[in-house]
Parts: structure tokens; sequence; C-alpha cells
């Protein structure tokens, strides 16, 4: 058989097992198995190779962390604390929870590096808050599972640590490249807050006064630590990404246990495990991606494509459009981790022969594919967001898309100018500031 | 059976759990190390770290897939007849058991082929690593097979 036959077979059996509803990590490693099987010259301890070392990395040590990171700062009480400086900081804006909503996803973000975590904590902290101060259900859950993309995009960030492993790009610079963008995103999230309290008339809180201000900055100053212990420890190359989420691990536990005292030894263990399961689903279905991927390598289907769009000398910028417009449609389908893996792959060769900078390349992708998370039906931060208060995902499209559309120029703004986005990427080095 | 399925999945439980706590371990020990003259340049902290992922990833994989937390895609619109919900959860249930029984055979020949392999730093026979490809397959047999068991039972009203 061809290698383009084998290609066609392992595409047909994941769409298959995709459309019948088997989960995707099971659905990928189901697609490996019949050219393993068919081809002479593999066989099936392929998979479990493959899948090994894609496991055995200290890079991927960081996923567990962040996350265990965060759910200790939503059990710990960190979260509450942030929330109320939130509170001192936005609620006098017009739709005052909801900007609540996404500065602390802002927060959130330089902490936990997860946005279906924060989708997950967040959900259940302000959908059914908003809506009984007479925001639209659709509305809350929108906002809610919009914002919570950007803790893929502001540092740290799974996806970014998972790339950099992937394609021997600097981590730190891609954390730096991410600064600019998830900034802009929610201040677009925030202006699009406040026309809808405008239109809607979403209730607005009076302005904290400077004393309620200071009061909850000093509560905040321990919980707001953490991003600067992660993010600025790997940037002055203190530690390795995977070193920066265990201190964030053991500070985060510091303050919920011994100085918040919120989480008792049962709470710790519920943590403990809610994070592994969390991880494994994760990271499971990166090494089924990963077989997937190596397989796709294996019969030169990244190269393939290189020989079809090479003749077309796509420059960096049309290579960027191109790179967003596939992130955008696979996103729809694919978790961003195997998408990574998978996608990312075969357009790197691509993107290489266009001359197309390997972290604007990490940041344009990075970006489409959190927008991933937010597009049916495999939006994984709106599927949260409407399962924790038990809505129909078809019922808040609309304003998804409304708060997307906005959203989608910021990233048309990173492919057109490269120049300003890889600024700060450009003052690190892997080992820290120049 | 389902007192046998829940001690397995509560052991599973426990063993995920404790392998998060213990992951943290060796990497703040490898950062001491570095920064302090307290303890010792440990050279096996990041073997240790690297293997303790691949069993929580891998016991994690089968806890998730009990309780149906691995995600999948609504693409096909919902069956309304109860011969329609069984058939369309049957086929997800047997596409991982499926898989498993394969992952199975595979994990277990791997593993036995690989006994007097030694890792690099620590010298752990490289089986206890390969030993949670097997180990991961089993659970999601078991679990589906006790689901399989369980959407009959409902699809013929008991």
């Amino acid at each position: 058989m061809t290698a383009s036959t084998m290609a066609l077979m392992m595409f047909g059996t994941l769409f298959g097992a995709l459309i019948l509803r088997v989960p995707v990590a099971f659905a990928l490693g189901f697609a490996c198995l019949p050219p393993l099987v068919m081809d002479d010259r593999l066989n099936l301890t392929v998979l479990l190779s493959q899948m090994f070392s894609a496991f055995n990395s200290f890079l991927l040590l960081a996923v567990p962390f962040f996350l265990l990171a965060a759910n200790l700062m939503n059990t710990g009480g960190i979260t509450d604390r942030l929330f109320a400086w939130t509170r001192s900081m936005v609620g006098h804006l017009p739709g005052s929870l909801a900007q609540i909503n996404v500065v602390l996803s802002v927060l959130f973000a330089g902490v936990s590096g997860s946005s279906t975590a924060d989708a997950a904590s967040q959900a259940k902290l302000f959908v059914n808050a908003q809506v009984k101060e007479g925001y639209d259900m659709s509305f809350s859950i929108s906002i809610t599972a919009v914002s919570a993309i950007l803790a893929v995009i502001i540092p740290p960030s799974i996806l970014m640590i998972v790339w950099g492993g992937v394609f021997n790009t600097s981590i730190s610079q891609l954390y730096m490249a991410g600064v600019l963008p998830g900034l802009l995103l929610g201040m677009v999230q925030m202006g699009m807050v406040y026309a809808y309290a405008k239109v809607r008339k979403y209730p607005t809180y009076e302005r904290a006064s400077l004393k309620e201000f200071w009061r909850t900055t000093l509560i905040a100053i321990p919980a707001m630590v953490t991003p600067g212990l992660i993010v600025g420890g790997k940037l002055l190359g203190w530690f390795t990404a995977t070193e920066s989420g265990a201190i964030a691990v053991l500070y985060a536990a510091f303050l919920a246990v011994l100085v918040y005292r919120e989480v008792n030894f049962t709470g710790l263990r519920k943590v403990l495990l809610d994070t592994g399961v969390f991880s494994a689903v994760s990271l499971f279905c990166l090494g089924t991606a990963s077989v997937f991927g190596w397989l796709l390598a294996y019969y030169k289907i990244p190269q393939a494509l290189v020989t079809v769009i090479a003749p077309l000398e796509l420059g960096p910028t049309a290579m960027g459009l191109m790179v967003v417009a596939v992130f955008l449609v696979v996103g729809c389908f694919l978790d961003a981790i195997p998408a990574i893996v998978i996608v990312g792959t075969v357009l790197a060769p691509l993107v290489a022969h266009a001359g197309m900078d390997p972290v604007h390349f990490g940041i344009v992708s990075i970006v489409a594919l959190a927008f991933g998370l937010i597009t049916p039906p495999y939006g994984l931060c709106l599927l949260i967001s409407c399962a924790a208060v038990d809505v129909k995902v078809r019922t808040v499209l609309k304003d998804v898309f409304i708060m997307l559309a906005p959203m989608l120029l910021v990233l048309l703004a990173i492919v057109l100018f490269p120049e300003v986005f890889l600024y700060l990427p450009r003052l690190v080095t892997e080992s820290g500031f120049k | 059976m389902k007192p046998l399925t829940e001690a397995f999945f509560v052991m599973l439980k426990f063993c995920v759990a404790t392998l998060v706590g213990l992951l943290v371990v060796p990497v703040v020990l490898q950062i001491a190390s570095r920064y302090t003259e307290l303890i010792p340049t440990f050279m096996w902290t990041e073997e240790a770290a690297r293997f303790c992922l691949i069993w929580t990833i891998m016991l994690g994989s089968s806890v998730a897939a009990r309780e149906n937390l691995h995600f999948d895609i609504d693409l096909l619109p919902r069956p309304r007849t109860k011969l329609g919900v069984f058939l369309s959860r049957a086929i997800v249930v047997l596409a991982i058991a499926g898989f498993g029984l394969a992952f199975l055979w595979m994990g277990t020949m791997y593993a036995w082929e690989a006994r007097q392999e030694l890792s690099e730093i620590t010298e752990i026979p490289m089986i206890w690593m390969y030993a949670a490809f097997p180990v991961a397959a089993v659970g999601w047999i078991v679990f589906a097979v006790e689901k399989l068991v369980a959407e009959a039972r409902a699809l013929r009203g008991i």
C-alpha cells in the first residue's frame, strides 16, 4: 500500500471513530492501528515506544504542576482573595461582575497555564452569580468561556511548554510573546463587556474607596507573588519551566494549607486526584497524538505538503494567515495539544520554507488554538462552562461569536505586525533576559 | 463484580493521588540541591520524576475512562430510542475495550522483552516502567466491560 493510502486510512479511521463519539485520545490510538498491523516495516510496539518517548519528558511535568497550583489556588481561597482585589479595581465599570470575571481570568492566567482549569473554576464562581444580578445566561457563560482562554496565552502556558518541547522553540521567548496578545485580548473582552452592559443595562457597582483598594491589595499580595515566581523565575534563568511549576505548587500549598488554612487533608487528597486525572486526560491524548504524528512523518506527509505548497511561494504573512486558518478549523475538532503535535509538525516545514519566525509561528498558532477552545463542536472551555450550569452549547453560540469577532482582529494584528509582537520575546533568550 | 471493580477503582485513585504528590518531591530536591548546600546534588531526581509521570498518566487514564472524563466530540444527534442509546454507547465502550485489548497484549510483550533492561541513572528494571501500559489497559477493559453490562441492564430495564 502507498503512503497516501495509509494516511487516508488513518484519517478515515480517526474521523469515523470521532463521529461515533469515541474519546479523542482513544480515536487517535485506534487510527494508528491499521498501518501498524498492515505495514510490513512496522509493528505494534511502535505505538508503545512512541508513547513512552512522548511521556518520558521532564518538560511535561510542568503540566501537572501548573494544574496542581491552579487547583490549590481555587480550593485554598487564593482565588477569592484575588476576586476581592479585582472588585476594588474594576468593580465600578459597567457590567461590574463580568469585568471582574475578565480581569480575574487575566490574573489567574499568570499562575495556572490551563484554560480548562480556569473555565471550570470561573464557571462555578461567576455564571450563576451574574445571572442572579440580571445578566443573561448566554452572555454570562460566553464571557466566562471566552475569558478563560487567556490562561494559555498569558504566561505561563501549558501550550507554550508543549510547543517549546515539540518544536525546540525557546519557552522564555514564547512566554514573552504571549504577554502583549494576552493583555490586548483581555482589554478587548473588557470592551465587549462594556458594550453589552450599556446596551442591555447590566448592573454597575459603586466605586470602591481608596482605603478598600489598599486593603484588598494588601490581602492579594501573597497570591500575586505566584506569577512573579513562575514567570520571573523562568525569565531570570533561576528555574526551568518544570521547576517553576514545582515552586508554584509549593507556594500555593504553603498559602492554602498554612497561611489561609482552607485546605485540609481530605481536600488536599481531592486536589491531588483531580490534578492527576485531568493531567492524565491531556497527556494521554498527547501520547496517542504523538504516535499519529510520528506515523504521518514516517509516511512523509509533511514533505508531500511542502512539495505542493512550496511552488505558491507564500511569504511569512500569507503563511501566517494560512496557519491561522488551519488552526482555527482544526481547533474546532481537536484539542490543542494533539493539534500541536499532529498539525503543527505538518505545518512546521512549510513555515520554515516561508521564512516565518519560529516564535511568531508559535504565538500565532497558540492564539488560534486558544480560540479553538471556544468554538464548537470541540470547544473545551465552552463545553465546561455550559456543563457547569447545565445549559446547551447551541444556546450560547451567538454571544460567543459576537465576542470572538473583535478577538479575531487581534489575531490578525499578531500576524500582520510581527515586529511589534516580537519586541518583547527578543529581549530574552532561553536562559533569561539578555 | 461491582465490589471488585469498585475496589480496583479506589486503588487506582489512591495511586494517582499519591503519584501526583510524589512528582513534586524530586523536582524540589533538584532545585534545593542546586541552590543550597543542605543536600547533595542528586542524579536520580529527574528520572524518578519522569517515571512517576508515566505511571500518573497511564493510571489516570484508567480512572478517567471509568468516570467518562476523556473528551469526545458531539457531532451526531443523540439517539431517541433506548436501543439507539444502547448501541451508541456500546460502540464507544467496545472501541475502548478493543484498543485496550491490543494495548494489553502489546504492553505485556513490550514490558516482558525489556525485563533485562535497566534505566540509565537509577538502574531500575525497565519492566517496572513499561508495566504502566498493560496495567492501564486492564483498567480500560475492566471499566468498559462494567459499563457494557450496565448499559445492557438499562436496555433490559433491570
